[in-house]
Parts: structure tokens; C-alpha cells; sequence
């Protein structure tokens, strides 16, 4: 293969993974707006929380406690999902919006201050879960970590697929998601829904804190700022509510950015997501996979 | 079998209901009747837990439900077909029934009120793996009435069953309602506003103006009244 082939070829499949993490992280923003129109401006420090969790893990149970991590991660998470709904947004549930948006926003500082008070404000060199091995095809380079990564992103995805497309609860969640007093009137219980919602959600991004520390080697109780802010614009990008829409918004988005710092330059980073942001604003506002299109009568 | 008692109802500084009571047997149809806006909607929707009344209660099989939560009258055995059909347009109709039938969980049993639910509406079975949201109004009427019906109701609520149907639709969905009450002996409580149909099918019935109720009584009488008659048969 050429030397330009090969190098695209790394670009994509760095994207790709790190568009996959943004997705993981972009389907909590999208569930939430779903269920109960709110942006969770603290679901950026869920993930983060859920990256903490998985180095305590390890600190306890040792480097290679990878799968006990995770799910550990993921448990509290929903659990720390779950107490945020409770006590912050539920009882603004029906104030105006902006008083639950200002909230999530508080809620956000508190854990990232709650965090540092606990680990100070410094990089944390994240245990190393996984030996490195590095695989080349054709001259692209694909870790082992590379691949676990990818993959357990893919299974959660997956799994949260078969959960809301086959299930009764997800049926559920459709159902709330699109007229509660409907779904009250067929049984379901709207604020178990709502729990639930919150729970997957902060699972998911839990999965991603862990995912990137395991990439990148590091974390801090900041890390949650810029990649929640990407991830809720690669939501708003695939059509906020819509979950393939978050899928795929992740993906593009981690693919633009691995280009433009490919191509481009690396200190753009940051500033793809936004300039991704005002062209779908302009183009398509509703998003890729629109959902909230028709007023509802 | 149901009976509300003195319900006090407030939208903000709105009285919505005044001092409304009524009751309904079992078996019975009856039909609560008056203009927009009149707090016919409203009455259901505290019924079945969705609002919330300032006073006043409502009682259901001897057990005072007015505080119980929507999901839990439900279980208890109260269906609501709300006014606007409100079905879960962006999934299947297959679907919107199951979510019907959200309390149930015996298999069998769901799956055997399915088929009840296709052979009482055969076009519903047409179209069972269609968007609801792409179904006439008929239709989308009718999948609500199946909806309710799945999760085995022994009373029903109907909230204007006729709204924005062409006439004849109206009268195949009040010939159905009549049918759940004989066949199934489902328990029917109408609001409409089409009054003709709904007194011609109801035993009794209760006319509602601005959150009161200013008359009752056997729904021929009703129907006769010449204040009902001028006010909403046309007459």
C-alpha cells in the first residue's frame, strides 16, 4: 500500500476509536434529552467518575482487573446517574427548563470539585490494564488495546440496542420518551423509567472513562469538560433523542477530529467539534437521524 | 363500581371541576356530556390519576384511589383511551399494543388479546407492523381503543372516541363500544361531544357545563330534555 493509503487508513481507524468513546459518552446526552428534554450538563463528569472508579478498582484488585473495573464502573456510575436525577432534576421536573439546565451545570462543578478535594488536581497515570501489543495489517498499526477498546464499545452498543429496540423496558423508555401521560396510561411507571434512563446512560459513559484511560494512560478530574461537551455535540450532530443518531454522531465526530489532526493540525482538535457543530446547525439542524421534526398535536 | 365524590379540581387559578360527583355501575355504559372546555377531559384524566384533585375523591371497587399513582389505577383495572387517541405514532402497531398490555405478563394470555384485538379490528391486522403514526384517524382511534383494552380494563374511559371522524366512522366506533360492554363486560364511562351517539348508547348520563354537573339521569330522558336538546343535540 502507498504511504498516503496507509496513512489515511491509521487516521480512520484512530477515529474510529475515538469516535466510538464519543459515542458511548454521546448516548447518555441523547437519552436523557429524549426522556426528559433536559441537557445533563453533568453527564461529562459521570464518565469521569466512572474513569475514577475503574483506578480504584485496579488499585485494589490489581493492574489486570479489567472486567471487574468495568463493571464496577458502570454499577456505580448508574448508581451515581440514578441520585443525580433524584435529588437534582426530579423535583425541578416541572419547573422551566433552564432552572434543571442551571442545576445539571452545578451538579457538574460539584462532582469535578468533589473529585479533586478527594484526588487533587493533577494527572493520575492510569493503571495499564492491558499489556500493549502492537498488530500491523498492511502497515497500519492496531493495538491489542486498540481492539478491546473498539470491541467493548461495539458490545455496549449493541447491547443498548437490544435493549430499547426488543425489550419491555425499552419499549418503555420509547414510550416515555415519547408522551408520558400515554405511557402512564398503560401501567408504566414514568419515574422508574426516567431512573432506568439515567442508569444505562451513566453505565455507558462510565465504560468510556475507563476505555479512555486506558488509551490515553491518564486522568483527571477535568477530563470530563471537553469530551462531554464533544460528545453532546456529536448527539446534537446524529439528531438529539435519536440513538442510532448518537451511534453515529460519535463516529463522525472522532473520525473528523483524527483527520483534521492528521491532516491538518493537532492544536485544531478541539475546535473541529464546534465548527462540526455550526454546519449541522446551518445544514440540517434537527441533526442526521432527526427526532423531535413534527410538533406533537 | 366507580364513584367520584365532591372533586375539586384547579388548572392554576381555574376551577376545572366543581364539586363534580358521579358514579358508575357495573356493566353500565354512561356518558358525560357538554361543550369544549367544559372539564369533561379533565374528569378522566383525574380518574385516572394523571391530575391531581384539591378535594374530594374517587373511589374505585371500595378502595379510595385519588392519591394512587396513573400506573397503579392501571394495574387496578381502569383503561383510559384519551382524547386525541394518543398513540405511540413512531412505533408499530404491533408494538403500541404490547405496550398495551405493559402490566400483564402472561404470555399466553397477551398474545390471545392480540388476536382478540385483530379480530375485533381486521384492518389493525393489516397493518400491525406499520408506524402508528401512519394510520388514518379511524384507525389510529381504533388501535387506541385496543390499546386500553390490552391490559384487560373492567373500566373503560373514553375520551371523544368521535373526535374528527367522518360519520359513519363514528358510528362503526360506537357500535364497537357498545360490543366491548355486551361481549366483554367492560364497564364504559364516554365523554363526548357528540351527544346523540353518546346518549343512544349509554344507559346513563351526566351533562358537565363549566365544571359542573347541571343535570342527570337516564340517558333517554336525557336525550328528550328539551334544555339538552337545545344545547347540544341541535335540536
Amino acid at each position: 500500500m502507498s504511504e498516503a493509503l496507509v496513512n489515511f487508513l491509521q487516521q480512520l481507524v484512530n477515529g474510529l476509536q475515538l469516535g466510538s468513546i464519543y459515542a458511548l459518552i454521546a448516548l447518555g446526552y441523547t437519552m436523557v434529552y429524549g426522556i426528559i428534554r433536559l441537557i445533563n450538563f453533568a453527564h461529562g463528569d459521570v464518565y469521569m467518575v466512572g474513569a475514577f472508579i475503574g483506578f480504584f478498582v485496579a488499585g485494589w484488585l490489581g493492574e489486570a482487573a479489567i472486567i471487574p473495573a468495568l463493571l464496577l464502573a458502570m454499577i456505580g456510575a448508574a448508581l451515581l446517574g440514578v441520585t443525580i436525577e433524584r435529588l437534582a432534576y426530579r423535583p425541578l421536573r416541572s419547573a422551566p427548563r433552564l432552572a434543571a439546565l442551571t442545576t445539571a451545570i452545578g451538579i457538574s462543578l460539584l462532582l469535578e470539585n468533589l473529585v479533586r478535594l478527594y484526588v487533587g488536581p493533577n494527572f493520575l497515570a492510569y493503571p495499564e490494564m492491558i499489556k500493549r501489543v502492537n498488530h500491523y495489517f498492511g502497515g497500519v498499526l492496531i493495538s491489542n488495546v486498540y481492539m478491546i477498546v473498539f470491541g467493548t464499545a461495539i458490545v455496549l452498543m449493541a447491547g443498548l440496542q437490544y435493549i430499547v429496540v426488543k425489550t419491555k423496558a425499552g419499549k418503555a423508555m420509547r414510550a416515555v420518551a415519547f408522551d408520558k401521560d400515554a405511557a402512564r396510561l398503560m401501567g408504566i411507571n414514568v419515574d422508574g423509567i426516567i431512573s432506568l434512563t439515567f442508569a444505562l446512560g451513566s453505565a455507558l459513559a462510565a465504560a468510556a472513562g475507563i476505555l479512555v484511560g486506558i488509551t490515553y494512560g491518564r486522568i483527571d478530574p477535568y477530563m470530563g469538560i471537553i469530551p462531554g461537551l464533544k460528545a453532546f455535540v456529536a448527539a446534537v450532530i446524529g439528531g438529539i433523542g435519536s440513538i442510532p443518531g448518537a451511534m453515529v454522531g460519535g463516529l463522525v465526530m472522532g473520525i473528523a477530529e483524527q483527520m483534521v489532526v492528521g491532516y491538518i493540525s493537532s492544536s485544531l482538535r478541539d475546535a473541529v467539534a464546534f465548527f462540526l457543530l455550526i454546519i449541522i446547525l446551518l445544514i440540517k439542524p434537527t441533526g442526521l437521524f432527526a427526532e423531535f421534526t413534527q410538533e406533537k398535536v | 363500581m366507580l364513584e367520584i365524590k365532591n372533586l375539586d379540581v384547579y388548572y392554576g387559578a381555574i376551577h376545572a371541576l366543581d364539586h363534580v360527583s358521579l358514579s358508575v355501575q357495573q356493566g353500565e355504559i354512561v356518558s358525560l356530556i357538554g361543550a369544549n372546555g367544559a372539564g369533561k377531559s379533565t374528569t378522566l384524566r383525574t380518574i385516572s390519576g394523571l391530575i391531581r384533585a384539591k378535594k374530594g375523591e374517587v373511589i374505585f371497587e371500595g378502595q379510595s384511589i385519588a392519591k394512587t399513582p396513573p400506573h397503579k389505577i392501571v394495574e387496578m383495572g381502569i383503561g383510559h383511551v384519551p382524547e386525541g387517541r394518543r398513540v405511540f405514532a413512531r412505533m408499530s402497531v404491533e408494538e403500541n399494543l404490547e405496550l398495551g398490555a405493559y402490566i400483564r405478563s402472561d404470555k399466553a394470555g397477551i398474545k390471545s388479546s392480540m388476536q382478540e384485538v385483530y379480530d375485533r379490528f381486521p384492518r389493525l391486522f393489516e397493518r400491525r407492523k406499520q408506524k402508528a403514526g401512519t394510520l388514518s384517524g379511524g384507525e389510529q382511534q381504533m388501535l387506541a381503543i385496543g390499546r386500553a383494552l390490552m391490559s384487560k380494563p373492567r373500566v373503560l374511559l373514553l375520551d371523544e372516541p368521535s373526535m374528527g371522524l367522518a360519520p359513519l366512522l363514528v358510528k362503526e366506533i360506537f357500535n364497537i363500544v357498545e360490543e366491548i360492554n355486551r361481549d366483554q363486560g367492560v364497564t364504559i364511562l364516554l365523554v363526548e361531544q357528540n351527544a346523540h351517539m353518546a346518549l343512544s348508547v349509554a344507559s346513563r348520563g351526566y351533562v358537565l357545563e363549566t365544571g359542573r354537573i347541571v343535570l342527570e339521569g337516564a340517558a333517554k330522558d336525557l336525550a328528550a330534555n328539551p334544555e339538552v336538546q337545545k344545547a347540544y343535540l341541535g335540536a
